[in-house]
């Protein structure tokens, strides 16, 4: 009876074991489920949204040096709009695009201001300078440093898709014409809406890798419409490759006219007589760094006023995200110098 | 049909745990497999130490393999199939990656993801696994 029992208890034993695996095998499983699809999830959105940085957030105090002494100021905060552009150039859509206006713009409405253009890389977004660069909170602790002049930061959409290419260029195909979009459209709305100081010596424009290209593109098509030219990683000579911005055959005329380091040499008079200053720098690592050491090289001896920098670093946003400060106060410094 | 989704999710999930471990396992000494992370492009932040990224991508080639088993194939071809698709899947999702946060052409990070570590060590990993735990092909008795 015992011996019977003892069998009986280690059989059930056996079978709870049984049953208990596959439970035990299940959880284990819906716990790594669970864990990846949640790590899965906040991976893609971090990097989405701050490609790897923490989330920006505004310091409350900032130190100003006079000299020896030092002092801590108060930072206030400036305000981000975001409005929407009917574009003709573009066969009427509607874009978005984002305008930081410095602290002090609502509470002293007789003030204008400078305003500092910025196009973003592809792929990329307007938010890609405020959620990844931090360019808007930077500006109010620059501002509360003495460390720049307060300027409207205009971000504007360059791109009808997220992985879509335009190079911020006017292209070949019918309302696709982004370049005049910016210089034209943007432009005139941003005067018209805000407080401007409404004059190409008082406007910067920049961008970072294709927003570089497409500001310094854009600039050297219209010039006397922007002071400041600022590359970050940008490329000087055009992409025959990009079908969306060129067409499928791309004429040398066309590559030559969207080059900025074969246009420029046509333009010397001209950037010269409207105090036109070019600000660019490039990774020691970057592919395009010897496109950009060769494009100081062309400007030096076309004796055209500029800084070109070259950090350690390659094309990524870390580098972008530690210049982004350096990049605010030469455009604060440069517009309306002359 | 049911094994190219299966590698995409199982693939997706494993690539989270690593995620989600990350921060836990940061100091561990040893060798690392750089971007495995490729998303995240910050010093020291992409990769994770080579033991971590074969435990979670063997039980992911593990659960692959027994995903195989279960819809028929033999060893040859789950161990094949699973590391041409683990590391096709590996190899386009990290050159998507490397496009974004590099701001560079596609087929400049295509390029630079075709020689990343991760592409050949998750198809390995997937391979044998399908090789493991395959349906073992019986000779046939005349």
């Amino acid at each position: 009876m015992s011996h019977r029992s003892a069998a009986g208890q280690t059989r059930a034993l056996g079978g709870s074991r049984r049953r208990l695996l596959p439970a035990v095998i299940v959880l284990v499983s819906l716990a790594l489920v669970a864990m990846g699809a949640t790590g899965m999830f906040q991976y893609i959105r971090t990097y989405w949204l701050y490609r790897g940085f923490s989330a920006p957030s505004l310091p409350v105090v900032a130190v100003v040096h006079h000299g020896a002494h030092r002092e801590t100021v108060k930072v206030l905060a400036g305000t981000e709009q975001v409005i929407y552009v009917r574009s003709a150039a573009l066969g009427e859509r509607t874009e978005a695009v984002t305008v930081y206006l410095p602290p002090g713009y609502l509470q002293h409405p007789a003030e204008r201001y400078p305003v500092f253009y910025m196009l973003h890389g592809s792929p990329g977004a307007p938010v890609n300078f405020t959620q990844i660069l931090d360019m808007d909170y930077l500006e109010d602790v620059l501002i509360a440093e003495h460390l720049m002049r307060p300027m409207i930061l205009v971000a504007p959409t360059g791109t009808p898709s997220v992985f879509a290419d335009t190079e911020w260029a006017n292209s070949p195909r019918p309302d696709n014409d982004w370049e005049t979009y910016v210089a034209i459209e943007v432009v005139n709305t941003i005067d018209h809406r805000y407080r401007t100081i409404p004059n190409g010596s008082e406007r910067a424009i920049g961008g970072l890798s294709e927003g570089g290209y497409g500001a310094l593109n854009i600039a050297l098509h219209h010039p006397g419409e922007f002071r400041v030219i600022e590359s970050w990683s940008g490329y000087m000579i055009a992409d025959p490759t990009v079908r969306e911005a060129w067409g499928g055959h791309p004429t040398p005329s066309l590559l030559a006219y969207n080059s900025p380091a074969i246009l420029i040499r046509t333009m010397v008079p001209t950037l010269l007589h409207d105090h036109t200053f070019i600000w660019f720098y490039c990774g020691l690592s970057d592919s395009l760094v010897a496109e950009n050491r060769s494009f100081a090289g062309e400007l030096t001896a076309l004796g055209l006023p500029f800084e070109f920098q070259v950090r350690p670093g390659s094309h990524t946003w870390v580098l972008w995200r530690a210049m982004s400060g350096e990049a605010l106060m030469a455009a604060s410094e440069h517009v309306a110098r002359a | 049909m049911a094994m190219p989704p299966a590698i995409v999710v199982v693939s997706l999930l494993a690539t989270g745990c690593l995620y989600w471990i990350r921060a836990a396992v940061a100091t561990w000494p040893g060798p690392r497999v750089a971007d495995a992370l490729p998303l995240d492009e910050l010093p020291s932040h992409d990769s994770v130490p080579l033991v971590v990224y074969v435990v979670f991508f063997a039980l992911a080639g593990g659960v692959l393999g027994l995903l195989a088993r279960w819809t028929g194939l033999g060893r040859l071809t789950a161990g094949l199939g699973l590391a041409l698709g683990t590391g096709l899947w590996t190899f386009g999702a990290d050159a998507l990656s490397l496009f974004i946060v590099r701001q560079i052409a596609f087929s400049a990070a295509a390029g630079a993801a075709a020689r990343l570590q991760p592409v050949y060590l998750s198809a390995l990993l997937a391979g044998a696994c399908g090789v493991l735990l395959g349906r073992a092909q019986l000779a046939r008795s005349s």
